[in-house]
C-alpha cells in the first residue's frame, strides 16, 4: 500500500503541532512496511530547484515549495502547480490513499486534483483529512476567536465573521467575500472521504458547521514517552514550578499565565518559579510584548522567560518542573504538549474550554481554570502546589495515546471501502 | 431695447461684458452734472462705447485694468449731452463689426460724483475744455462740481472716438472690483456643444431677459437650417449668473438654463454652427461658438451628458422625454450584431445539451473561479449544460483568458469563452452569448449568483416544462446571510422618481419563507434575469434582448413583458434556490451617482416602452 501523506510544513523546518502530527504518523507508517511519501509545503524558496516545485529533504520526504499570497481564500498563486506539478506527481506516485493534513499552503484546489486522480486512478483511492484548527471555518487564523474582543466565537456566518473582521490586517472583509469563501472551501472539502478529528470537540464543531463526511476522533499520537520521577522537594516546600511550553501569542494566553503570579498568596507568590519556553514573541503585537515586560520587571526572581527549544530536550525541561499550564484563551484542538506532559508524568492546569478540556480531567489528572481568568488560574495554582494533591494528580495520569494506536485507526480508514464502491 | 451677449460670464465678472474671444469692457461709473452724463471705465483694445451726443472721450492707461488683463486694457472717461432729465443712458458697444446694445443708469449721488472726479483729475481739465467749446453754461459747472482751476487758454481738443478695430490676442479679462451694478437687458451664452452621433447636438447654454420678451437663439449649421434652440429646450436653474449678472435678475435665474437636443437632419456631420440672438426684432451674431464635444465611446457622451441631469420629480420627465433621452437613445452604442468576437472552448462539451447557460462578465472575472467550484460537483455540468462566459469588457481579455486557462484543468467544467471587442452592455453581451447558444433552452445567469446545491439545473428545466405557458421562469435568490434578494418582481409607480414604473423586488432582505413544494412554482410579473430560464427560439422572436438599455437594468423586466406580449408568462420556482451577491457588481462603478443617473435613463426608457401593458397587468392584478 502506498500512502501520500501531505501538511501544510516539515518539522524540519518549522515546529507546529500539525506539522509534527503528520510527520509522526508517516514516520510510523514507514516503520510498518507501508509506502509513505510526505508530501510538505514550505516557504524556503532558497531550497528550490529551477523549473519544478518539489525538491527532497530526505527519501520519501518531498518539499512543495508553492506560493500562496492568497491566505484568505486558501489559493495558490498559480494553479498551474496543481495542476500540471501535483498532477504528475500523483501519476508517478500511485498512492492508493491520501492523507491531507492542511491546506495552508497548497491550496483547495489540491484536494480538487486528488479527487480527480482518484476518480481516474482504475482502484479504490481514499482521500483522508485530519482537521488541525478551524481554518477553513474561521478567516481569523483559525481561531473561532473575535477579532477585536478575543471573545471566543461558536458559528461562522458570513455577516459575522465580516463584522468580526472589519478591523483585521490588511483590509476588512466583506460578508460576499466570506460567503464566497465559504462555497470555496465546502465545495473542495465535499470531495473528501473521511475526516479526521483529534478531539470531539473539534468534531462536533464541524459538524455544526455542516461537513456531511464521516468525522473519526483520534487523537495525535506520539512515540512512547518515559514518565519521569517526580522533582524531589525538601520537606514542606510546594510543587511551585510551573511552566507553559509552545508558540507564544496572544491566543496562547501566556500573558494571563504571568498575571495570575500576582493573585497568588503572598506565600506561594515568593517561591513560584514560572518557565516560559517557546519563541513568536517577537513576532507578537507591541501591546503584548510590553505587557509581557513588564511583567516579567515585576517579578524578576519568579518568571523566567526562555526562547525556542527542541522536542529532544522535552525529556529535561519536564524534569525541572512540576506542572505544565496551558492558558489558551481560544478553543485548541489536541494540544500536544498535553500528550507529552501526560507521557512525562506530569499534572496539566488548562482552560476549561474546547478540545484542550477534554483531555484533562479536573481533579484526576489535573485542573481546569476559567478562560481568561488570572484569578482562576492563581486558584489552580495554588491547588497543584499542594504536594498532596499534586501527587495524586501525577497517579491519575494515563499514557497517551501512541503513535501505534494512531496508525492502526488511520490504517483502518486508508482501507476501509468507499461509500460509493 | 438692449442686447448685451454675455459669453463667459463668470460669477466674479461682475457688471462686465465679456465677449468671450478675450474682449471685455466695462462702465466704473455713470454721473449727471448739469446736463452732461459723464461716463468711466474701461475696455480691452477692441471694444468701443459709443453714446449719443457725445463730445469728449479720452482713453488713458489705467494701472488696474493693465495689472488684470494686461497692456490691451485701458480706462476711458466720456461726456454727453443730456438732452433732458433723463434716467438711463444707452450704450453701444462696438466689437468689430459687431454691435451690442446696453442701458445703463445715471447716479445723482453727490459721493459718486465726488469720487468720478478724484479719479479722473488729470482729464478734467481737458474735459472743461472740451465742454468750453460747446456748452460753456456746463464747462461752469463742472468748474463748480469739482472746483476746477482752469488754464486760462483752454485748447480747442478734438474729440477723441477710439476706431481700434484688431481683436487683441490677450487673457479673458478677469474681475475689477464693481462699483456700479448695471445688468445687461438680456443676455446668452452657449455652454456646450455635445456631439450625438450623426444625430445632431445637444447643446447646452443660458438665456435671460430682464423684460418680458420672447428671446430666440437660432443655431444655424449645415446645410442651410435654422432652429430656435429655446424652443421646447428644457430650462434649468442657472443660480450662477445671480453672483455674474447681478440680483436683478434673481427670478430669471431660476429658468435661465437650457438644454436643447438639435437632431440634424442630415447624416453628414455639421460644418458650420453659429447662433444667432434674436429679440424684438433685434438681432446679433453669438461670438465664436465653443468647440463642440465628441466623444470615442457612447458611454462617455453619456457621462457628459448626464452631468446635466438630476433626477427627481416630474420636471426630470419632460427633460428624458424631450432632451436627454431621445439624445442618449441616438448615441451610436456598438450592438452585438455588429460586434466581433473571440471564441475559446475549454474541456469537451455535451454533444447534445440541454440547456445552454450564459454568463456575461464585466469589471471583474475571479467569479468564474467560484462558479467552477461549484458547478464542478454538479453532474449537470458534465453532461446537460452548454456553459457560456462571455466577456464584456475588453479591457480585460488578456487576465480572462488566462484565468481561463488557469482554472479549466483543475475543475474540469467544459466551457466557452467568448470575448466580445466592443464593451456592449448587459443586453448585448447576453446577445452575443445566444448566438453561440447550442441547446434549445437558455439560462442567463449572473456571475455573482453561487448555487446552494447541485442539480438546480435539472430542477429548473423540470419546472419549466410542467408549465406550458411559461416563457421566463425565475428562482428564489437569496443573500449570503439567507436574507431574501429575489422571489420574483412587481412593478410599482416610484412618485419621488416622476411616477415612473420601477421593478419592485417584495420580501427583499427579510426572511426567505418557507414554500409548499405543491405551490412552490408561482406567476409573477417579471423574474430577474439574475437567474432566469427561457427558449432561445422565445428570446430570438422578439428580437434578443433589447439592447437599448444603458449597461444594464430592466433588460430582464422587459423580457418578460415581451415575452408576455406573446401571451408566455413568468414564473418563479421558490423551491430552487441560488445565492446572488448583488453587491459585488455593484460596487464596480467608481461613479456611483453616474451609475444612479443611468439606472433612472433606464428605468424611464423601460416606463416608456411598456406603460401600456404594466398598467393593464396591474389594473387586472387589482381585481
Amino acid at each position: 500500500m502506498r500512502v501520500l501523506m501531505i501538511a501544510h510544513g516539515h518539522p524540519s523546518l518549522i515546529k507546529g503541532g500539525g506539522e509534527i502530527a503528520a510527520y509522526q504518523l508517516f514516520k510510523e507508517l514507514r516503520e510498518r512496511g507501508i509506502d509513505a511519501y510526505l508530501l510538505a509545503a514550505t516557504r524556503e524558496d532558497a531550497l528550490q530547484h529551477g523549473g519544478t516545485p518539489f525538491s527532497m529533504l530526505r527519501p520519501h520526504e518531498i518539499l512543495f515549495h508553492g506560493q500562496m499570497r492568497d491566505y484568505f481564500n486558501l489559493s495558490p498563486d498559480s494553479l498551474r502547480v496543481v495542476w500540471h506539478d501535483f498532477r504528475q506527481l500523483l501519476a508517478q506516485l500511485q498512492p492508493d490513499a491520501i492523507h491531507f493534513h492542511h491546506i495552508l499552503h497548497l491550496g483547495t484546489q489540491f484536494i480538487r486534483e486528488a479527487a480527480r486522480y482518484r476518480a481516474n486512478a482504475g482502484k479504490p483511492v481514499r482521500l483522508i483529512f485530519t482537521l488541525h484548527e478551524y481554518l477553513p471555518i474561521c478567516a481569523n487564523d483559525g481561531q473561532m476567536v473575535m477579532f477585536d474582543s478575543n471573545e471566543l466565537c461558536t458559528e461562522a456566518s458570513p455577516t459575522r465573521c465580516a463584522y468580526c473582521l472589519k478591523l483585521r490586517p490588511p483590509r476588512p472583509r466583506t460578508p460576499e467575500e466570506l460567503f464566497l469563501r465559504e462555497r470555496l472551501i465546502r465545495a473542495a472539502f465535499s470531495l473528501i472521504d473521511h475526516f479526521i478529528a483529534p478531539s470531539a470537540f473539534l468534531r462536533q464543531t464541524y459538524q455544526r458547521w455542516g461537513l456531511s463526511q464521516p468525522i473519526s476522533v483520534i487523537d495525535n499520537g506520539l512515540p512512547p514517552m518515559q514518565p519521569l520521577a517526580p522533582r524531589p522537594l525538601q520537606p514542606g516546600q510546594p510543587r511551585a514550578r510551573f511552566a507553559y511550553l509552545g508558540q507564544i501569542n496572544r491566543y496562547k494566553g501566556v500573558q494571563i499565565l504571568l498575571e495570575a503570579i500576582g493573585f497568588l498568596e503572598p506565600k506561594l507568590r515568593e517561591q513560584v518559579q514560572i518557565d516560559i519556553h517557546g519563541c513568536g514573541l517577537v513576532d507578537q503585537d507591541e501591546a503584548l510584548q510590553q505587557q509581557i515586560e513588564a511583567l516579567r520587571q515585576r517579578y524578576p526572581s519568579q518568571l523566567h522567560i526562555h526562547g525556542r527549544y527542541d522536542r529532544d530536550e522535552l525529556g529535561r525541561l519536564f524534569n525541572e518542573i512540576d506542572t505544565l499550564v496551558l492558558p489558551s484563551i481560544w478553543w485548541e484542538n489536541s494540544p500536544l504538549v498535553l500528550q507529552e506532559a501526560k507521557g512525562y508524568g506530569r499534572p496539566m492546569i488548562c482552560s476549561d474550554i474546547g478540545g484542550m478540556q477534554e483531555k484533562v480531567t479536573d481533579g484526576v489528572d489535573g485542573l481546569r481554570f476559567s478562560r481568561g481568568s488570572a484569578a482562576s488560574l492563581a486558584r489552580a495554582m495554588q491547588r497543584a502546589a499542594d504536594p498532596e494533591l499534586w501527587e495524586q494528580l501525577r497517579k491519575g495520569i494515563k499514557a497517551p495515546d501512541s503513535i501505534q494506536i494512531t496508525a492502526e485507526q488511520v490504517l483502518g480508514l486508508y482501507t476501509e471501502a468507499s461509500p460509493g464502491a | 431695447m438692449a442686447l448685451f451677449p454675455g459669453k463667459t460670464l463668470n460669477p466674479l465678472d461682475t457688471a462686465i461684458a465679456s465677449f468671450g474671444n478675450g474682449e471685455a469692457a466695462k462702465v466704473d461709473r455713470c454721473v449727471r452734472v448739469g446736463n452732461l452724463a459723464l461716463i468711466s471705465g474701461w475696455t480691452t483694445a477692441a471694444p468701443d462705447i459709443a453714446i449719443r451726443g457725445t463730445f469728449f472721450s479720452q482713453r488713458y492707461p489705467r494701472e488696474d485694468v493693465e495689472r488684470e488683463i494686461g497692456p490691451a486694457g485701458s480706462g476711458f472717461l466720456k461726456a454727453c449731452h443730456l438732452p433732458g432729465p433723463a434716467r438711463h443712458l444707452d450704450l453701444q458697444l462696438r466689437v468689430g463689426r459687431q454691435r451690442y446694445r446696453s442701458r445703463i443708469e445715471i447716479s445723482d449721488d453727490p459721493a459718486i460724483i465726488e469720487a468720478l472726479g478724484i479719479e479722473q483729475q488729470a482729464l478734467l481739465p481737458e474735459l472743461w475744455a472740451a465742454a468750453q467749446q460747446i456748452l460753456p453754461e456746463t464747462a461752469t459747472a463742472l468748474s463748480q462740481v469739482f472746483r476746477l482751476t482752469m488754464p486760462a487758454a483752454a485748447g480747442g481738443e478734438p474729440l477723441v472716438v477710439n476706431e481700434k478695430t484688431a481683436a487683441a490676442e490677450h487673457q479673458p479679462a478677469m474681475p475689477l472690483k464693481a462699483e456700479s451694478q448695471t445688468p445687461p437687458s438680456a443676455a446668452a451664452a452657449i455652454d456646450e456643444i455635445i456631439q450625438i452621433g450623426q444625430s445632431g447636438f445637444l447643446v447646452v447654454g443660458w438665456c435671460i431677459t430682464t423684460e418680458p420678451a420672447t428671446a430666440k437663439l437660432l443655431l444655424t449649421f449645415h446645410p442651410q437650417a435654422e432652429v430656435d434652440l429655446l424652443d421646447d429646450a428644457y430650462r434649468v436653474a442657472r443660480p450662477d449668473l445671480v453672483d455674474a449678472l447681478g440680483p436683478m435678475i434673481r427670478t430669471q435665474a431660476a429658468q435661465a438654463g437650457f438644454l436643447s437636443y438639435v437632431r440634424s437632419p442630415s447624416e453628414q456631420a455639421p460644418l458650420n454652427l453659429s447662433v444667432r440672438f434674436e429679440l424684438e426684432g433685434s438681432s446679433i451674431e453669438m461670438p465664436p461658438l465653443p468647440t463642440v464635444k465628441r466623444f470615442d465611446h457612447p458611454i462617455d457622451a453619456t457621462h457628459e451628458l448626464l452631468k446635466h441631469f438630476h433626477p427627481g420629480g416630474q420636471e426630470m420627465l419632460t427633460l428624458l422625454d424631450h432632451q436627454l433621452g431621445p439624445a442618449i437613445a441616438n448615441l451610436p452604442f456598438r450592438h452585438s450584431g455588429d460586434t466581433q468576437s473571440e471564441l475559446i472552448r475549454f474541456g469537451e462539451a455535451p454533444a447534445e445539451p440541454k440547456v445552454s447557460l450564459i454568463v456575461p462578465l464585466y469589471g471583474r472575472y475571479d467569479f468564474v473561479e467560484f462558479q467552477l467550484s461549484q458547478f464542478a460537483n454538479d453532474p449537470d455540468f458534465h453532461t446537460a449544460v452548454d456553459l457560456i462566459y462571455v466577456l464584456d469588457d475588453p479591457r480585460l481579455s488578456e487576465g480572462f483568458r488566462d484565468c481561463c486557462a488557469a482554472v479549466a484543468p483543475i475543475y474540469e467544467v467544459p466551457f466557452s469563452a467568448l470575448l466580445s471587442r466592443d464593451h456592449l452592455g448587459y443586453a448585448g453581451a447576453n446577445n452575443l452569448g445566444v448566438a453561440q447558444a447550442r441547446a434549445d433552452l437558455l439560462i442567463l445567469l449572473n456571475s455573482d449568483v453561487i448555487p446552494s446545491q447541485s442539480g438546480w439545473v435539472t430542477a429548473m428545466l423540470e419546472r419549466f416544462q410542467a408549465h406550458p405557458d411559461c416563457g421566463a421562469l425565475g428562482v428564489r435568490l437569496l443573500y449570503p446571510d439567507d436574507a431574501l434578494q429575489h422571489d420574483g418582481m412587481l412593478f410599482k409607480r416610484l412618485p419621488s422618481l416622476g411616477n415612473l414604473w420601477i421593478n419592485d423586488h417584495p420580501g427583499k432582505g427579510l426572511p426567505a419563507m418557507p414554500v409548499d413544494p405543491e405551490q412552490a412554482l408561482v406567476p409573477v410579473a417579471a423574474a430577474t434575469a439574475a437567474c432566469l430560464m427561457l427558449r432561445k427560439a422565445d428570446l430570438l422572436s422578439i428580437g434578443g434582448l433589447d439592447e437599448g438599455y444603458i449597461i444594464g437594468d430592466f433588460e430582464d423586466s422587459d423580457l418578460c413583458l415581451a415575452l408576455r406580449q406573446q401571451g408566455k408568462r413568468s414564473y418563479v420556482a421558490r423551491d430552487v434556490q441560488l445565492y446572488h451577491l448583488e453587491r459585488q457588481s455593484q460596487a464596480l462603478f467608481a461613479d456611483r451617482n453616474w451609475r444612479d443617473k443611468i439606472t433612472v435613463y433606464n428605468c424611464w426608457r423601460h416606463s416608456r416602452k411598456w406603460d401600456a401593458l404594466i398598467s393593464q397587468l396591474c389594473a387586472a392584478e387589482a381585481l
